[in-house]
């Protein structure tokens, strides 16, 4: 679905706990999930370091979303 | 004795024996026996068929008027009431090819008689009909026709008969990029053991699973400035509304929803759940912006660095979705996204 | 480590006033063994019936098939951990009834976490019997009502526990006797120019409902090395509900069709060096190579020149599978697949969520989207309507009894990834 989006010129985040598979099939921008059970989360941290850290996911997402890329390719979040 | 299955043959003016280039633009004719090839053919079906008609048309008035050329070539098969249709070979002559095709696939759709054709890999026919149409591979020239004639022969009793065809590899055919189940010889367990055994040994061995070739897609050109774009969410792990309203299913979904999140900051649990039935939403169930991460971004908007966000966010279920369906709602998707003017998309998967 | 088994053929089963063992006739007292279940208190009543090969009777809601067994000699028992301490088995000697099975059945609506039980049907004649594994054996079907307020997966470990004890209720009859033939199991010395092999065991673990228990507890660890008798001798139970086409059931873990082979072939034609057991549906990328990895390193230090993996279930699973083996190729080790297919009713989707190029050599155990039409049949056991109404495409809505139309997926084992069966796919 992913790759019909950008397929229609719309840059898209894929966010995923499996990275090999968009990878495989040739989803242009990947990011990382933390796991399948909680892609943009973590319950093992305190609700505001959660968010802190779903923030960091989503500025590595824009990254993803203003850079040019030519193929499959893996965002993984700085720092 | 059964009646003799009866078969008519589609060549081009050349194979017919009419002339080359100059004779391209021929309509359509009808000979009431084997021509050319045919002799063979008809020697290869070995009596159990007779070629009851020949159909001749030229390369050139084919590919000129492929539709309307069909028809006419369809209307007199039909006058024949034959069991199979045989087309070619047409080696890598490609208005011949293309010309087989698209004959065989009219006269399966329309007369719902069955049918076979023959021609080289690289011809350009293969590419157009080769998902619908049985083709056997033959080399580039008219020096494969000996090649050629028996498997098309068999093919063609067979389907005359009405006897179910076989993989590609057993039949001789292009396979038409569909898996079907069938019976092996050997479990499982003792196909995989050999099939080890070979690969250890450097010995040839075959998977019986070809790696599947995923359609390659053009990036789309990256975000100017994301601090003016409007953005949109979109997820395919079934984060919807309390109650499900629409009824997504948990597997294999046949349908995908928007709902509105413009004056929503954060995502309750009250207020929503996840109904994607291919693994466990516990950590979901309690706050589901661990999928769909609407109070990140709306922090993101308020500070300015992302433009805004759409007012609406797309959901599905992917768990188990045919690959076919996934492409049908993307598009579906894509299109509501261009008419709102969204500009990025932020896509959870799980 | 040295495992007898000892083989007592049964050719007929049937109901009676004592149960016992006697030329190849296995005889129940349903009473007795229907009490001894209903011993735990989640469980409110048990049916039991007979299924025969090629009767006009559809089997519903199967949770577990399980081959009767007793253990004889050695440590453990039939099932450790569960019927017993969780002591290595796979030494000594164990008695099985073969060609029989017990099939526990159960309607279990609802979900947790978003998890449900699937349905499961079993054919015992017809197109649908032609490839199910259960469709061959003389089954002792177990239809179990559980009580209300329970969570779903209460009442899955209540059905569980008691598949295995009715199992080795019935292995009990046996214990002292004679069998008709005994295979030895031993992993002795071969020539050193055979190729080495190891069997990897990837094994079904998702959430709270859906799970593969070694010696009784669930499986969520690291790689680890097994020795394949253990599996033979009924350290692996299943808890696998999710699609019914791909699951083993624990009589396959019992009777892995993969061990067996190497077994057959072992100081001829290869050297079996062992058997390690991974995960599969793991949640974390992170988690995933780990696995792959690990599972790659244990391979290299038994000295293995070649693998061969299995699979259970599907999904984001196989994606561990295809990193598993890509791990192993990387590692120079020779390395074959066996998986199911997911390619649409027509088959023209692609058959697998995601490739790695080194996945160049797999056994299809066949595309589980397929359509069967399954016939209208006399008797129906294990409910009285098909489970997943709600849920699913093309959800069942016909009376179990009637003829219908489904994809193989909700077949009970047809497409098992240990490779039981003879259903392949190919391009057509």
């Amino acid at each position: 679905m992913a790759k019909e989006i950008e397929r229609a010129g719309i840059p898209t985040a894929y966010f995923t706990a499996i990275p090999a598979i968009p990878l495989a099939i040739g989803t242009p921008r990947t990011v990382p999930g933390k796991a399948v059970t909680n892609p943009l989360g973590d319950p093992s941290r305190p609700i505001e370091r959660e968010r802190q850290l779903r923030r960091r996911m989503l500025v590595t997402a824009i990254h993803a979303l203003e850079t040019p890329v030519d193929g499959p390719r893996l965002f993984e979040p700085e720092g | 004795m059964a009646e003799p299955i009866r078969v008519v043959h589609y060549l081009n003016q050349f194979f017919a024996g009419i002339g080359g280039e100059q004779e391209a633009n021929r309509p359509p004719d009808v000979v009431d026996r084997a021509v050319g090839p045919g002799k063979a053919l008809e020697a290869a079906l070995g009596g159990r068929a007779v070629v009851v008609a020949t159909l001749v048309a030229g390369d050139n008035y084919v590919a000129e008027r492929l539709a309307e050329a069909v028809t006419e070539i369809v209307e007199h098969v039909a006058s024949f009431r034959p069991d199979v249709v045989v087309a070619g070979p047409a080696f890598n002559a490609g208005r011949y090819g293309t010309a087989c095709g698209a004959v065989c696939a009219a006269v399966q759709r329309n007369l719902g008689i069955p049918t076979v054709t023959a021609m080289a890999p690289e011809n350009p026919g293969v590419d157009l009909y080769r998902s619908s149409v049985l083709i056997v591979p033959t080399g580039e020239s008219a020096a494969g026709m000996r090649e050629a004639l028996p498997a098309l022969a068999r093919l063609a009793l067979k389907l005359g008969a009405g006897e179910p065809i076989g993989s590609a590899e057993a039949e001789g055919y292009l396979a038409r990029g569909m898996r079907k189940n069938e019976p092996a010889a050997r479990t499982g367990a003792e196909r995989a053991v050999a099939m080890l055994l070979a690969k250890v040994r450097g010995q040839p061995y075959r998977t019986e699973l070809p790696l599947p070739e995923f359609d390659p897609v053009t990036p789309a050109p990256p975000l100017r400035d994301a601090s003016k774009a409007l953005f949109a969410l979109v997820t395919e792990a079934g984060i919807v509304p309390q109650g499900n309203p629409d009824g997504i299913e948990a597997r294999r979904a046949t349908k995908w929803a928007r709902y509105p999140i413009g004056n929503l900051d954060d995502l309750t649990a009250e207020a929503f759940t996840c109904v994607h039935g291919g693994f466990d939403n516990r950590f979901v169930h309690q706050d589901p912006d661990r999928i769909l991460p609407l109070d990140a971004v709306r922090a993101l908007e308020r500070e300015g660095v992302i433009g805004r966000l759409h007012d609406w966010y797309y959901v599905t279920v992917g768990a188990g979705a045919p690959i076919s369906r996934a492409r049908t709602f993307g598009r579906e998707i894509a299109q509501e996204l261009v008419q709102a003017g969204v500009q990025a998309v932020i896509f959870s998967a799980t | 480590m040295r495992l007898e088994l000892g083989t007592f053929p049964v050719r007929e089963i049937a109901f009676g006033h004592r149960t016992h063992y006697a030329d190849g006739v296995l005889q129940v007292n349903r009473e007795e063994l229907a009490a001894r279940l209903g011993e735990d208190p989640n469980i409110v009543a048990v049916q039991l019936a007979i299924a025969r090969p090629g009767e006009s009777t559809r089997i519903i809601h199967v949770v577990d098939a399980v081959e009767p067994r007793v253990k004889v000699a050695g440590q453990g028992c039939a099932f450790p951990g569960f019927l017993g301490p969780a002591q290595t088995v796979g030494e000594g000697r164990s008695h099985r009834l073969a060609g029989v099975a017990v099939v526990a059945t159960a309607s279990l609506p609802g979900e947790i976490d978003s998890l449900s039980v699937k349905e499961a049907i079993v054919d015992m004649a017809g197109p649908g019997a032609n490839i199910s594994p259960f469709s061959q054996t003389l089954n002792l079907v177990l239809e179990f009502e559980l009580a209300e307020g329970l969570l779903l997966p209460e009442k899955t470990a209540s059905v569980r526990l008691a598949a295995l004890k009715a199992a080795a209720y019935l292995g009990e009859t046996v214990r002292q006797e004679t069998p008709e033939s005994v295979e030895v199991f031993e992993l002795g010395p071969c020539p050193p120019d055979l190729p080495r092999i190891a069997y990897v065991s990837p094994l079904m673990h998702e959430g709270v409902l859906h799970n593969t228990f070694v010696y009784g507890v669930k499986t969520d660890s690291m790689p680890t090395l097994l020795h394949p008798n253990e599996a033979l001798d009924g350290a692996i139970i299943s808890a696998d509900y999710h699609i019914a086409a791909y699951r083993s059931a624990t009589y396959h873990h019992q009777n892995n069709p993969l061990i067996r082979e190497l077994y057959r072939l072992h100081g001829r034609e290869l050297c079996f060096v062992g058997m390690i057991l991974c995960q599969t549906l793991i949640v974390s990328a992170l988690e995933k190579e780990r696995s792959a990895s690990q599972v790659a390193k244990i391979a290299r230090m038994l000295g293995a020149h070649g693998v061969l993996i299995s699979m259970q279930n599907g999904g984001h699973g196989w994606a561990d599978l295809l990193m598993t083996g890509q791990a192993c190729e990387r590692a120079g080790l020779k390395t074959v697949l066996v998986m199911a297919e997911m390619a649409d009713a027509d088959g023209r989707d692609p058959s697998m969520i995601m490739t790695v190029r080194e996945a160049d050599a797999i056994v299809s155990v066949g595309n589980m989207d397929e359509l069967i039409t399954l016939p209208g049949v006399e008797r129906v056991l294990g409910g009285t309507e098909y489970l997943d109404a709600m849920n699913y495409e093309g959800a069942l809505e016909a009376s179990p009894s009637d003829e219908a139309t489904t994809a193989l997926r909700r077949l009970y084992c047809v497409n098992n990834q240990l490779g039981w069966g003879l259903v392949t796919a190919s391009a057509y």
